[in-house]
């Protein structure tokens, strides 16, 4: 059995994937462990959490105290001292009291560090959170190298998005433990990995609900290439699907690059719970009137057009010219927003789909499909994916390193080519297999990005620097297909 | 300002045997580099992917018997000098390199960007008309010249800042008037050629301008150079664009040359040459890699700055590792300075019956 929790905006769906397919929703304010309630039975557990990492990303504290050690290159204000260059070795010591002092004064609630080329060696890092530890709490510093891919200013991207949620994806995982210590996270790219993996690279949570909603639309249509129309409570979303898989493109965070790719989607303001005042507003103002709100909504405007959802009757206070204006000026948008993709199948997910994308389909004179279970499609996402990891390796043979995501690993005395990417193959499919994918998964295992070349030195060849990614590829968990 | 990045997978493919000093290795660095900076991310910058030179434009520049032996023995292997073999499938690897070249101009004509610097390898400013010399096979700067005069530009002015005198290009331009062609480079050093008394001839005199630097030399000469000969000419000339063949083993770790620029030296070299192409031709600038050898220590941080002072982007931090500082006071010497501003004094008097700008009044 695969069970799936998505915990959204509003509500929180639960979807539980064996012989037969079950959705549940519960609207948030529940206590978290009565929603974990549903959970219990047997299977595995995949929990999606975009939607609380991105309230904290909205509102976070007191702030991160942002560490840069660049080194020479280009230039940053408010540096320390230090430097690793890009074979790994330390040119500039780190300037232990620089650290010191910054973090000692800091009053900020956690600490991001980031140091160039620290992907090939950590050591600078390391030092710098060896003095972070006497300021900070353990899990409210975040260090760049475990992100594993160069690119220094979007690896303290990463890092700084990292240090925001650590403590709490720390919380998270500590709260679900208690009650269900076998659980896996959904990241953004529509894969699962457990919780102590996860900690390394939090950010990975985020930006998962459009990974929910994609990979639960496909998985409920089988519709390969198809435009996917999640209408939520706040916004109506728009992802397209290529031979079964969304587009990703790079996310940014306050303007800066990160080191992540997010599901390229496009938004309207507009969903189920957009107060309906003398039109449509792109606002939101709490639940529904049928779902004992105090402004009516788009949801009340269905039920003044003959539908009966919640206590319908409660919606009759809009005029129904007025409804029906709301409905017609949301269905224009719609129509209008799907055109841009000339789409040649609209899959309809959401709480609304099955009452609104016929007509929007008819319109458009698309084929479409409201799946079963649309209402809760993200949640089957959770629950049927599989586990995806991607490990960025440098070895460098004259140095006798290896680093795995920044982290180091033993060479043992491997220099050639093909013997270092069949070790590295094989260092990543046991620790996928540790993590718990299944042996047909790590079959998928691919190998891409394959650089390699000599280093000379004083007219000898040194050794050879290699460099790959290897990856486990995200998709559909074998025991749903 | 916006820089094209013209770089290609085959330029770090070429080889002509493993331990060559112009191997696989020197641009692997400079790349890692690049992305650790963020670069690629940056919108100041962008990638652009070569296409190959075609045989018209070589021929624009080189003879056919050359151009036939260089394809042909590009299929098993020849020989050229005890520096410059023929490894198989150069041909192809050196139409990329030209053609990256002519991909830089190209971009810059067509305002996609302000500037651009071409990445490529192998390097072309000793090859001549006739032949391959000195790790290079098409003179890819040549080549490019003559392609920016076919798009409109009638003068173009050629700086080649590269340690060795850039003997091919040189000779190339040695009779034409429309190609102003300045070299800055070490002497004693390979080829030999490049003393201040080669100054072109027929039509073409006065437009070679040969600048011979002594061993030792520091960023301090090349800025004195830069002021007193480079901008001056460049004023009187009027070039409709600038190309640098831009040379990297000036740099103080270069294991085969003797100069002693800094990366920093090399950025500022750079933003003035930007500064001047703003000035004179409404900033059309392309840079072409030429050499450079100091492949782990030197190049990642000279062609960082390089980049950052062609896409005006802050170059106060564009130096090298602090653990470099004793090599840096071993590779000067603090007579150089001296013996340059005597090279540009007698410079100025063999070159004065031409320029305007030296002219003893
Ligand atoms: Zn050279």
């Amino acid at each position: 059995m695969l069970l799936g929790l998505d915990i959204g905006g509003t509500n929180t769906d639960l979807a539980v994937v064996g012989e037969t397919i079950e959705t549940f929703k519960a609207p948030n304010g529940e206590s978290p462990e009565k929603i974990l309630g549903l959970t219990e039975r047997p299977g595995r557990l995949c929990i999606s959490t975009s939607q609380p990492l991105n309230l904290i990303l909205t509102g976070y504290g007191r702030g991160v105290e942002e560490i840069l050690i660049p080194g020479p290159g280009l230039h940053y204000e408010n540096t320390i001292p230090g430097y690793i260059d890009h074979r790994g070795d330390i040119l500039e010591p780190l300037d232990n009291e620089a650290i010191e002092n910054r973090l000692k004064n800091s009053g900020k609630e956690s600490v991001s560090i980031t140091a160039k080329f620290s992907v090939r060696n950590p050591a600078i890092e390391l030092a710098a959170y060896n003095i972070a530890l006497k300021y900070f709490p353990e899990d409210c510093i975040a260090l760049s190298y475990k992100t594993g891919e160069l690119n220094f200013p979007a690896r303290a991207a990463t890092t700084f998005l990292n240090a925001i949620i650590l403590r709490s994806v720390h919380s998270i995982k500590k709260m679900i433990s208690s009650i269900r210590p076998d659980f896996y996270f959904f990241k953004g790219d529509g894969g699962i990995l457990p919780p102590h993996e996860v900690i390394l690279n939090p950010s990975h949570l985020l930006n998962s609900s459009a990974a929910a909603v994609s990979l639960g639309a496909f998985y409920l249509t089988r519709k390969e290439n198809a435009l996917v129309i999640d209408i939520g409570g706040t916004t109506t979303d728009f992802i397209p699907l290529k031979e079964g898989k969304p587009l990703f493109e790079r996310l940014a965070f306050q303007g800066r690059k990160t080191l992540n790719n997010g599901i390229l989607t496009s938004s309207l303001p507009y969903g189920g719970d957009s107060v309906v005042s003398d039109k449509l507003e792109p606002r939101r103002e709490g639940n529904s009137l049928a779902f004992g709100g105090k402004l009516p909504t788009l949801t009340d405007a269905l039920n003044c057009c003959g539908f009966t959802f919640g206590d319908f009757e409660k919606s009759y206070s809009i005029k129904n010219i007025i409804a029906q204006n709301a409905l017609e000026q949301y269905t224009g948008y719609v129509k209008e927003r799907v055109r841009l993709y000339s789409p040649s199948f609209l899959i309809g997910t959401g709480y609304l789909a099955r009452f609104l994308i016929p007509a929007i389909a008819k319109e458009v004179n698309c084929p479409y499909l409201v799946p079963d279970h649309a209402e809760s499609a993200n949640a089957v996402g959770v629950a049927v994916s599989r586990m995806s990891l991607v490990v960025h390796i440098h070895a460098d043979t004259g140095k006798g390193r290896i680093l795995f995501n920044g982290t180091p690993g033993k060479l043992n005395g491997l220099y050639r080519k093909e013997d270092i990417i069949e070790y590295s193959v094989r260092k990543v499919s046991e620790k996928a297999i540790s993590l718990g994918a299944s042996l047909s998964e790590v079959n998928q295992i691919e190998v891409t990005d394959l650089r390699e070349f000599d280093v000379i030195k004083s007219g000898r060849r040194e050794g050879s620097i290699i460099d790959l990614v290897v990856r486990l590829p995200p998709g559909i968990s074998e025991e749903a297909i | 300002m916006t820089t094209g990045i013209v770089v290609h997978d085959a330029y770090l493919d070429h080889e002509q045997h493993p331990l060559h000093p112009e191997r696989r290795e020197r641009l692997r660095y400079t790349l890692d580099q690049i992305t650790e900076e963020g670069l690629w991310d940056d919108t100041r910058i962008i990638r652009f992917t070569p296409h190959p030179a075609k045989e018209a434009e070589l021929l624009l520049i080189h003879e056919p018997g050359y151009l036939n032996f260089l394809k042909h023995s590009s299929i098993s292997g020849g020989f050229i000098d005890q520096d410059t073999i023929v490894p198989k499938g150069l041909w192809e690897g050196a139409l990329l390199a030209a053609g990256g070249a002519i991909t830089a101009g190209e971009v810059v004509h067509n305002r996609v960007v302000s500037n651009a610097f071409a990445l490529v390898r192998p390097p072309g400013h000793h090859a001549k008309p006739w032949t391959g010399a000195g790790f290079c096979y098409l003179n890819n700067v040549a080549i490019l010249v003559r392609s920016l005069q076919k798009m409109g530009y009638a003068k173009v002015l050629i700086l080649d800042w590269d340690a060795h005198h850039g003997d091919g290009t040189q000779v190339i331009f040695y009779d034409d008037p429309s190609v102003l062609f300045i070299s800055i480079h070490e002497r004693p050093l390979y080829p030999g050629t490049g003393d201040i008394t080669e100054i072109g001839s027929h039509r073409g005199e006065g437009y070679t301008v040969n600048i011979p630097v002594p061993h030792g030399t520091t960023d301090d000469s090349y800025q004195l150079i830069m002021g007193e000969i480079i901008i001056p000419l460049a004023l009187e000339f009027k070039p409709d664009f600038i190309v640098v063949s831009a040379g990297q083993d000036n740099h103080y770790t270069d294991p085969i040359t003797g100069l002693a620029l800094t990366a920093k030296g090399y950025a500022w070299l750079m933003q003035e040459t930007v500064l001047l192409s703003q000035k004179v031709c409404k900033g059309r600038l392309v840079a072409v890699l030429e050499g450079g050898y100091s492949i782990e220590g030197g190049l990642p941080y000279i062609n960082l700055g390089i980049i950052a002072a062609m896409a005006g982007i802050d170059i106060r931090n564009i130096r090298e590792p602090s653990s470099y500082l004793d090599l840096y006071k071993e590779s000067i010497d603090p007579e150089a300075y001296a013996r340059v501003e005597n090279v540009i004094a007698d410079l100025k008097k063999i070159q004065q019956r031409f320029w305007t700008s030296f002219s003893i009044k």
